[in-house]
């Protein structure tokens, strides 16, 4: 508890130092931190229901409950987003947002799917035992819906960034980045492209299209699946497939406010479960399949949230249950998030649900993780 | 490296033909500089994107002996600040010649010479020259 209390303290540190920082650099949504789909295959997060929200190449997550672990984090997960890792010969600034040809493509966010592998330990029920399971997930945004007028304003963003790019190209000349210099002298030359595109890129509103593409989709659906290899009381020739699962989110914003800060969110989710984790007479494993189906409400205020989510379980071979959960969570600092949950979860023993942890996000966009 | 396109003598045609590919807001322009004197510009990219259709960039008489200069300008600025680094390294800028004397040829700009990043990977330049000999 002591050690869990410490990586509070720690965060609330790292939160008051960010608040010395500049604005400008990113927004929260920018730094929401995926639950991988391995904690939500094992029901080892505060939520079930999880959309892929992130952009970003590479994401290391660690969820940590404050309870049962001395404070260190359990459960690991690595998430990466192979298009980070090509060239795109193609590719355009609208088209990665989802207009191309003058249509905006709904199947578009497809191309940003995630692969990922997590590290999650549970026991076996009934007998305590300990298992290792290693998960292996992808997930994507099948389709968005925005609303009407999003896609006038992409193009309008954009259409502004080009002119702005343009007067650009005429400043650096009139600063002395012209062609003679270049011809004579190519490290000059660079030297006053370099200060004057930096004195540029520290204009508040250097981006336009950033604002339009924090517009949430009215509506969009997300489909993941996991499959996990899992080791019996630690030992490695025990392994077998463990749990597989496959599922649908659907979800619908409604903002609240003409900022984009404030949401009222909806999502429903649909969920196949198929499980080893009951032996039966002889001591072999028993498949036991799982059917979910539920949806959980959302109000969001800036970087606070506060949530309620149902799960009904219809399973193959035992009594039908439910998951019922209250959860809130705060944005602490850059990558670090404070998430609660409290309620009941599925099964008819050992199922509290009570929750208090962070949620802690390494990424970057350059295949490492890199603290500063 | 410096990088040469052969156009010969005569009167065929040069055209330049430019792709960007970045998931950044770009815009390009080619001059062409010959006898020290610029041309300022004389093809550019329209919105939405950077790229630059097939252009006439004129006769191998009148543009032998100069080079082509092209800049392109990209803005990462609404990319989240992690991806922005892979962004600029991902960057596709060809140029695509043809009329010449060893017929099409395409070059690539040179990460090490051409590419000017701010300090928080928000906007990134190339500026590549080709000679025309």
């Amino acid at each position: 508890m002591k050690r869990g209390l410490l990586f509070l303290c720690t965060g609330v540190l790292i939160h008051l130092c960010c608040l010395g920082q500049e604005p400008d650099t990113i927004g929260l949504e920018d730094l929401d931190i995926p639950i991988s789909p391995g904690f939500i295959l094992f029901d080892q997060s505060p939520t079930v229901v999880a959309r892929p929200n992130t952009t970003r190449a590479f994401t290391l997550s660690m969820l940590n409950s404050f309870a049962g672990t001395n404070g260190f984090p359990d459960n690991y997960g690595i998430e990466v987003t192979p298009f980070w890792f090509f060239r795109h010969r193609n590719m355009t600034a609208l088209r990665y947002a989802g207009l191309h040809k003058g249509r905006l493509r709904p199947f578009s966010p497809a191309k940003m799917a995630t692969v990922s592998v997590a590290f999650i330990n549970t026991t076996l029920e009934g007998s305590g035992v300990p298992v290792n399971n290693v998960v292996f997930g992808g997930r994507a945004t099948l389709l968005k819906i925005y609303p009407r007028n999003y896609k006038e304003k992409l193009v309008n963003a954009n259409l502004v960034t080009y002119h702005d790019l343009k007067g650009l190209a005429e400043t650096l000349i009139r600063e002395g980045a012209t062609d003679s210099l270049l011809v004579c002298c190519p490290e000059a030359y660079n030297e006053v492209v370099l200060r004057v595109s930096t004195l540029y890129s520290e204009k508040e509103d250097v981006a336009p299209l950033k604002a339009v593409l924090k517009t949430r989709p009215v509506l969009a659906i997300d489909g993941a699946v996991a499959g996990s290899i899992m080791f019996v009381d630690n030992d490695f020739s025990s392994h077998q497939p463990g749990r597989t699962g496959a599922w649908l989110t659907l979800s619908f914003a409604q903002g609240l406010n003409k900022q984009n800060t404030n949401y009222f969110n909806m999502y429903a989710v649909g969920r196949y479960l198929s499980e080893r984790s009951v032996r039966d007479a002889t001591g072999n494993f028993r498949v036991v399949a799982h059917y979910d189906l539920g949806g959980r409400m959302e109000l969001e205020f800036n970087n606070f949230s506060l949530g309620y989510e149902y799960i009904y379980r219809v399973s193959d071979g035992k009594n039908n249950t439910f998951r019922s959960t209250g959860m809130l969570r705060y944005h602490l600092a850059e990558n670090i998030y404070l998430t609660g949950a409290f309620g009941k979860n599925f099964g008819a023993s050992n199922n509290l649900v009570s929750l208090l942890g962070i949620n802690w996000g390494l990424s970057t966009g350059n295949e490492k993780a890199v603290i500063e | 490296m410096e990088q040469k396109y052969v156009v010969g003598t005569g009167d065929a045609i040069i055209t330049l033909e430019v792709t960007v590919g970045t998931v950044g807001s770009a815009y390009c322009n080619v001059s062409l500089f010959k006898g020290a004197v610029s041309s300022g510009v004389i093809a550019e990219s329209l919105p939405p994107d950077g790229s630059i259709p097939e252009e006439p960039l004129g006769t191998a008489n009148e543009v032998g002996g100069g080079c082509v200069i092209i800049r392109t300008l990209i803005n990462f600025g609404h990319l989240p600040v992690e991806v922005r680094e892979m962004a600029v390294e991902r960057i596709v800028a060809e140029y695509h010649f043809e009329g010449g004397v060893m017929g099409p040829q395409s070059f690539a700009f040179n990460p090490e010479t051409d590419l000017v990043v701010t300090p928080n990977y928000t906007i990134a330049s190339i500026t590549s020259k080709i000679e025309l000999i």
